[in-house]
């Protein structure tokens, strides 16, 4: 299993959930943050702004999905300007259903956070 | 002559067992290592919960010494997409809520804390409806602590006894937190 970090411009976030949700991927987490990459924030005329407002979404998939909900991220934020934002992918021991409290072996579809 | 003789005889003897008292150390070191110290392994418990089911989480989480957390207040959905429900009993149309409040919380804690947090997290949360929430388990490669600079095992280990900062139950003691 692997979890997915994926800031997205606010804007496009709900382009970026109807993109997962036709890959298949429903549940996912969201939280909104601050942020900057590369460029360090935006500069207009004299004031810099350096923390940008982003949406995090996270995401748990099974290792065979994480290629189609990567895809459907990009897809869904990609606008060709800087502060498109970025997908990181890291990897996941167990996943645990309070409700029943067994540990999750395989994911059905896709699981999330 | 013969005395002279074994005086040096004794003499060899003498520098042959100095010889060997200095290096046995050495040798004895090589036979019987030290034991290595075990290197502790980190992980990450991530949970989302409800919201109102945070406070006794983190109480039973307490018990068990797992003070140190992060939390955070998020939005999300799981694979039902948010609840559906008809504001009243006549009403034509249901009304979508689509991302539901949870509180997602972080606990860095070492290997053989991560089983008995997770047990903790589960029966506080467990209602048995949907949307009692997930909890993950994590790798973390490495931790810090800012202030001294000490890494992994160290960086969590708390600076006073648990005793002085907490009472034995998990309760806050008198005088010992602002």
């Amino acid at each position: 299993m692997k979890l997915i970090r994926a800031m997205v411009r606010p804007e496009r976030e709900e382009q970026v959930v109807a993109a997962l949700e036709n890959a298949g991927v429903v549940s996912l987490t969201k939280m909104d943050v601050l942020g900057r990459g590369q460029q360090r924030g935006v500069q207009v005329g004299a004031t810099l702004y350096d923390e940008l407002p982003k949406v995090q979404l996270l995401i748990v998939v099974e290792d065979a999905h994480v290629d189609a909900a990567v895809a459907a991220i990009e897809a869904g934020a990609k606008t060709g300007q800087h502060g498109d934002g970025k997908i990181f992918i890291s990897s996941v021991e167990a996943a645990y259903t309070i409700r029943t409290g067994h540990r999750t072996v395989e994911a059905p579809a896709c699981h999330t956070a | 002559m013969e005395a002279s003789q074994d005086l040096n005889v004794r003499v060899e003897a003498r520098r042959e067992f100095g010889y060997a008292r200095s290096i046995a150390p050495g040798i004895l070191q090589a036979w019987n290592p030290p034991a290595q110290e075990p290197v502790a392994l980190l992980k990450e418990v991530l949970a989302i919960i409800r919201p109102e089911r945070w406070h006794e989480t983190k109480r039973r989480a307490q018990r068990l010494r797992c003070c140190a957390f992060t939390q955070h207040r998020v939005l999300g959905r799981g694979l039902e997409r948010g609840v559906r429900m008809r504001p009243r009993p006549g009403s034509a149309s249901d009304v979508r809520v689509r991302y539901l409040p949870k509180r997602m919380v972080s606990w860095i804690v070492e290997e053989p804390q991560v089983a008995p947090l997770i047990h903790a997290i589960m029966d506080a949360n467990r209602t048995g409806h949907v949307g009692d929430g997930r909890v993950f388990v994590l790798p973390v490669e490495g931790v810090v602590r800012i202030r001294t600079g000490e890494r992994n095992a160290e960086a969590l280990k708390a600076q006073l006894p648990f005793e002085m900062l907490w009472g034995a139950l998990g309760t806050p003691r008198e005088g010992a937190r602002p």
